[in-house]
């Protein structure tokens, strides 16, 4: 397992890809602060609605609120990269047959999944991590034009951003687990991007018609993975002054499940996505 | 057994090959032969029965079995990002052997060295061949499965090869090689098995396989008895004549046996010629594929 691990490693940090999907992190979560910065330097319009959204970008971009308001955008952003890098870390070991030469040589299966999971794993908690130095960054320059609030430094807050870490990278797992699975499935990188993806926007689209349904439609998106992962993120703090914008791509969690109930459901959906893909692998004919 | 859909593409297959020697595999495509390869490697699971590899189940023992084994299958497989030397790296971190030693004589051995710094997308096919053959010997296997080893290599290559595989059982491993260059098998195998539809049809030492169908040709002064003679000889299996000449044919038949019995009976021949069959005729003539085709 060590030597899969080990192994799994070498190849990652090899990889141009792991290196160009940081890349874009760092691209993405600095565009998206530079066009609100654009923004803000038109200054609110004259109505009192675009004042309020206006103070709450500007609340938003201050130091005082990187934590919850860039960890909501990092969660977007970070879900695309990390499922890319997933379905083509497994994808490719197929499509170049390496999957088959490892194998051959008598590693376990279970090892060679194993691996790759936990290195993707990794992979989502220094892409957070990543994006979030990002975002302290940009968010610092703005809050020294700005004038904005750095907040209080304290232990309390240095462990509330690590917890931060956490909750946002656990929500990204299921996807990117589900990226793992159908790579394993369809043996493609490129079939399993598209599905996870695919669910990815088009759930929240679903789910969006049946929030207003009651009974068992109105119930579906509660066990399904956006509603929970809103409710998990929820814990990472609203951002003061924000009059309910939900974070800065409008998501958010008012009224839907607790933290606890949202992480069991992600919890279930990641252990239902870990065991069929080791369960489909060992059983399957790596190479036809 | 293994099936694909309808198609039964292994059923039954036991090949026994003698350490140290080196066997070839022969089929028609669709024949099983690679299928038989990815069963043996635990590359493909089988719907019914067991894989047995050195007299023991791949099921129960298959990580510990196929670490005894290295192997090229179809056309080589690298990462394509890495260079030669980090593919034989990552391989040496999945099943460490000799380390850094064990690579470069590796290398050295398929005569990547110089090249061994590029990138695998940048090689030449040969060149991702001999890499394939390096990967397959780098953690030192007992036994060495080489599927079309020669494809894509030029004639100089091809030749390197052909000369490798002796050298790699001489050393004590047994090498297993299937390939469609029936001459290339004829020179380096010991041993052959020709699949068709899925099973051994015929199965043997080489020289054994072209000697049963060998075939003598006879130049003789009076036709007409020595033809009466050899049909009446023990070992013929046919006799018959053309242009001038007799041919017979017969299993574990000897030019010498012949030659006494013509001279015993006062029959004098002035040409007796072994006619042994290739391996491709052979072969064609097992399979009934078409040899135009």
């Amino acid at each position: 397992m060590r030597e899969a691990i080990a192994s799994e490693l070498f190849k990652t940090l090899r990889r141009r890809m792991t290196y160009i999907i940081l890349g874009a992190m760092a691209v993405l979560v600095t565009m998206f602060y530079v066009i609100l910065w654009l923004r803000l330097r038109q200054g609110p319009d004259p109505t009192v609605a675009s004042q309020v959204r206006y103070e709450s970008l500007r609340q938003g971009m201050s130091f005082e609120n990187v934590v919850s308001y860039a960890l909501e955008l990092e969660r977007f952003f970070a879900t695309l990269l990390c499922v890319v890098f997933t379905a083509t870390m497994m994808g490719n070991e197929y499509d170049w047959r390496t999957a088959g030469l490892v194998l051959s040589r008598g590693v376990r299966r279970r090892d060679f999944v194993a691996a790759k999971v936990l290195v993707s794993l990794g992979f989502i908690v220094v892409m957070v991590t990543f994006g979030f130095l990002v975002a302290m960054a940009c968010s610092a320059w703005f809050t020294n034009l700005y004038h904005l609030s750095y907040g209080t430094f304290s232990v309390a807050r240095a462990w509330n951003v690590v917890a931060s870490i956490g909750r946002t990278s656990f929500v990204i797992v299921p996807l990117v687990l589900m990226s793992l699975l159908f790579a394993t499935i369809w043996r493609s990188a490129g079939q399993a991007v598209g599905f996870s993806l695919g669910f990815f926007f088009l759930e929240s689209i679903f789910t969006g018609l049946l929030d207003t349904a009651s009974g068992f439609l109105g119930k579906i998106p509660e066990a399904l993975l956006n509603v929970n992962a809103a409710a998990v993120m929820s814990a990472n703090g609203a951002v003061q002054g924000d009059t309910g914008g939900g974070g800065p791509l409008g998501g958010g969690s008012s009224g839907g499940p607790s933290v606890l109930r949202g992480a069991a459901v992600l919890s279930a959906w990641l252990v239902v996505f870990l065991v069929v893909s080791f369960w489909r692998f060992e059983r399957r004919d790596v190479q036809e | 057994m293994k099936s694909y859909g309808e198609t039964r593409a292994v059923q039954g297959v036991d090949l026994v090959v003698e350490k140290g020697h080196v066997y070839g595999v022969l089929g028609p495509n669709g024949s099983g032969k690679s299928t038989t390869v990815r069963l043996l490697l635990g590359l493909a699971r089988p719907d019914a029965g067991e894989v047995q590899l050195f007299g023991e189940s791949l099921t129960e023992h298959g990580p510990e079995l196929l670490k005894r084994v290295g192997a090229v299958v179809e056309a080589p497989a690298c990462i394509p990002y890495l260079s030669g030397r980090d593919n034989l790296r990552l391989l040496e971190k999945y099943v460490p052997n000799r380390g850094e030693a064990g690579i470069e004589e590796a290398l050295a051995r398929v005569h990547l060295t110089d090249a061994a710094h590029r990138k695998f997308k940048t090689y030449s096919l040969g060149m991702k061949q001999r890499l394939g053959i390096a990967a397959a010997i780098l953690h030192d296997p007992e036994l060495i499965i080489l599927d079309e080893p020669s494809n894509g290599l030029d004639p100089q290559g091809t030749r390197e090869v052909r000369e490798l595989i002796p050298e790699l059982a001489a050393e004590g491993r047994t090498i297993v090689l299937c390939s469609h260059l029936l001459h290339e098998v004829e020179q380096v195998c010991d041993a052959v098995a020709i699949f068709q539809n899925g099973r051994v049809i015929a199965e043997g030492p080489t020289a054994q396989l072209m000697g049963e169908s060998a075939r003598l040709e006879v130049q003789i002064a009076d036709l007409e008895a020595a033809e009466s003679l050899l049909r009446k000889s023990p070992w013929a299996t046919a006799v018959s004549r053309q242009n001038g000449s007799i041919f017979i044919a017969g299993a574990g038949m000897q030019a010498a046996d012949v030659n006494r019995l013509l001279a015993t009976n006062g029959l004098y021949a002035s040409v007796l010629r072994p006619l042994k069959h290739s391996l491709e005729e052979v072969f064609f003539e097992l399979t009934g594929e078409d040899t135009n085709a």
